[in-house]
């Protein structure tokens, strides 16, 4: 409705300016009173207001293009692991999840890490994880095991040295301590 | 029939007209006047035209059509409109397949083009083995303004075939589970060969040169030497081929299944050599079975399967795998006396079950595993330490594994086998 009532206001003053190019006394009867021309003016600065901010409020579409100069890239084991880690901040029901998940996959790796490094079994090695004796790293230890927690000094070196998250620290720590158990002969 | 829509390039451009209106009116400047003139006549011309429907057709010329394994192939892509309206923006991108890289040049073009003029652009590509097909090359048009766009795709069949060279550096040492033919593979089974066994009792019609005379000359009784019989095997060379098993240490890396596919290109001619019996299969979507045999023949057509079979394609297929049931027509279709080399990244733990299966069936399975794994980040560390886990786990099957990392499949087998070596 409101287009078409502009539209309508739009037909009319483009006949009214091509009847005064034929017939030019017509532009006398028109008022040019100043009250009438400000009118206009507001009106033409109304609509610029609202042009601009339809602008602002549109982005540009285009075809979105393929990149087919290059080769099907595959993923690396371990992609799926880094993307929980960027989730795990924050105290949000994801956040707590996310490091529920990572701490369980490293424990399984320490677990498995831990009877082939020992030869012990099962039972012996999730109580060695859990007292925290089966590294010599406290934030490893820790981060295995409810059991085991830092000193007041350990915490502060981990706060200070934890540039990103400290949780991403932990994970990294923990999965370096499993590293050098399977690595020691 | 494709549908245009609108770029919104000039949206606002009217704003121009109103804003020099807004101002020049109740200043009565005649310049202001004129630039709102300016401002219209852009407006106008965003709305002239629609973005014209585009008919093309597309050539391409591949230097060469059947290459080597890493050769360079110029690509020389014609395009000609022969439709009756001027394309005044014009804008291709070629659908490269995806197992090929660009190397020098670039698959794109923008250009302009009158009804009948042709537009030529080249680029290269290094081959790699497989069938690759080309994508529908994709050309985007605009009208003159640009304020209207439509995209379509235009079909030109081009295929590249690149068959891998089946070098026999490898030589996979097998399994003591053999077919009753003579080969190369040394069994329990005593009889005639070159590496001792034992001895027994002489029994009449033994050939007088296994007879073992020393002793018949200290203690006067006659006895029979017996050897190792070497003989041939059977082997199915399983590529892991599901999604899963497309993995690899970087973007510029070839992922697992073209590692392992090349090792079986290597393995198959080795085999072949040694007289053996080898066939191929992979355990994943669309299903591929070359039976175990030998010869020159069988030679070829596994050159053939391994080039250009879709299951060993260098992306993933989309299709639905179902693991249980592939894994049950394996079993099969496996010969009984057939040992599987089973070729994966171990990138899962289901494949450990399938391993073990196989190997539990009586199959003696050795697993040859290409290393996808990277020391980058944690998460790609501890990737790697479960995937060390699972290849252990293995171990202690009683399976053997190889984990192949970035040295020749040729190099690793050599330092490996000498602790398979009973």
């Amino acid at each position: 409705m409101k287009l078409r009532l502009s539209a309508i206001l739009g037909a009319v003053a483009v006949l009214v300016g091509l009847l005064v190019l034929v017939w030019e006394d017509l532009a006398t009867a028109i008022s040019l009173e100043w009250a009438l021309v400000l009118l206009v003016a507001i009106i033409a600065g109304v609509q610029t207001l609202r042009f601009v901010q339809e602008r602002r409020s549109t982005p540009l579409r285009a075809t979105e293009t393929r990149d087919p100069e290059q080769r099907y890239a595959a993923p690396t084991p371990g992609d799926d692991a880094d993307e929980t880690l960027g989730t795990a901040s924050g105290w949000s029901a994801r956040g707590r999840r996310s490091r529920g998940q990572l701490r369980e996959r490293v424990g399984q790796a320490a677990m498995a890490a831990v009877v082939n490094a020992t030869g012990c079994r099962q039972e012996e090695a999730a109580r060695r994880i859990e007292s925290g004796e089966w590294t010599d790293d406290p934030v490893a230890a820790a981060f295995l095991s409810e059991r085991v927690s830092l000193t007041a000094r350990e915490r502060l070196r981990l706060v200070l040295g934890s540039p990103g998250s400290q949780f991403l620290t932990q994970v990294d720590r923990a999965v370096k301590a499993v590293e050098r158990l399977t690595e020691e002969p | 029939m494709s549908t245009a829509f609108d770029t919104e390039h000039w949206t606002g451009i009217g704003a121009l007209a109103l804003a020099a209106l807004a101002v020049g009116l109740p200043l009565r400047e005649e310049g202001l006047f004129l630039v709102a003139l300016v401002g219209v006549g852009f407006a106008a011309y965003a709305r002239l035209g629609d973005a014209p429907e585009p008919q093309l057709t597309v050539e391409r010329e591949l230097s060469a059509t059947a290459p080597n394994p890493d050769d360079e192939v110029r690509v020389t892509v014609t395009v000609e409109n022969t439709g009756e309206s001027t394309l005044p923006d014009l804008r291709l991108v070629d659908g490269v397949p995806s197992g090929l890289a660009v190397t020098a040049g670039t698959a794109r073009l923008g250009t302009a083009l009158r009804p009948g003029k042709r537009a030529t652009y080249h680029y290269t590509v290094t081959a790699v083995r497989g069938t690759h097909e080309w994508e529908p090359l994709t050309a985007i048009v605009r009208n003159a303004s640009g304020s209207r766009e439509r995209s379509v795709d235009v079909v030109s069949e081009t295929a590249l075939r690149c068959l891998p060279s089946l070098a026999s550096t490898a030589s996979i040492p097998l399994r003591g589970l053999t077919t009753p033919y003579l080969g190369q593979v040394a069994t329990d089974v005593a009889g005639s060969g070159i590496e001792f066994h034992s001895t027994r009792r002489y029994r009449h019609g033994d050939p007088l040169s296994r007879v073992d005379w020393n002793r018949y000359a200290r203690t006067g009784e006659l006895s029979t030497l017996s050897f190792r019989e070497e003989r041939a095997a059977t082997v199915v060379l399983l590529v892991d081929t599901r999604t899963e098993a497309y993995v690899s240490p970087d973007e510029d890396a070839p992922n697992a299944v073209e590692r392992s596919v090349e090792a079986a290109g290597e393995a198959f001619s080795a085999l072949l050599k040694s007289g053996d019996r080898v066939g191929i299969a992979n355990y994943g979507p669309r299903e591929c079975w070359l039976s175990a045999r030998t010869g020159e023949r069988h030679r070829a057509e596994a050159r053939q399967f391994l080039g250009s079979h879709p299951a060993f394609s260098v992306a993933p297929a989309d299709e639905p795998f179902y693991p249980s049931i592939a894994l049950r027509r394996l079993r099969r279709r496996l010969p009984a006396d057939a040992q599987v080399v089973f070729f994966s990244p171990v990138a899962d733990d289901y494949v450990v079950t399938v391993a073990k299966r196989l190997d539990a069936y009586g199959h003696r399975v050795t697993v040859v595993s290409p290393d996808p794994t990277a020391a980058d980040s944690p998460g790609h560390r501890l990737a790697r330490l479960e995937r060390r886990d699972r290849l252990r786990d293995l171990r202690g099957g009683g399976l053997r594994v190889l984990d192949w990392g970035d040295r020749p499949l040729a190099v690793e087998l050599a330092r490996t086998s000498r602790r398979w070596q009973r």
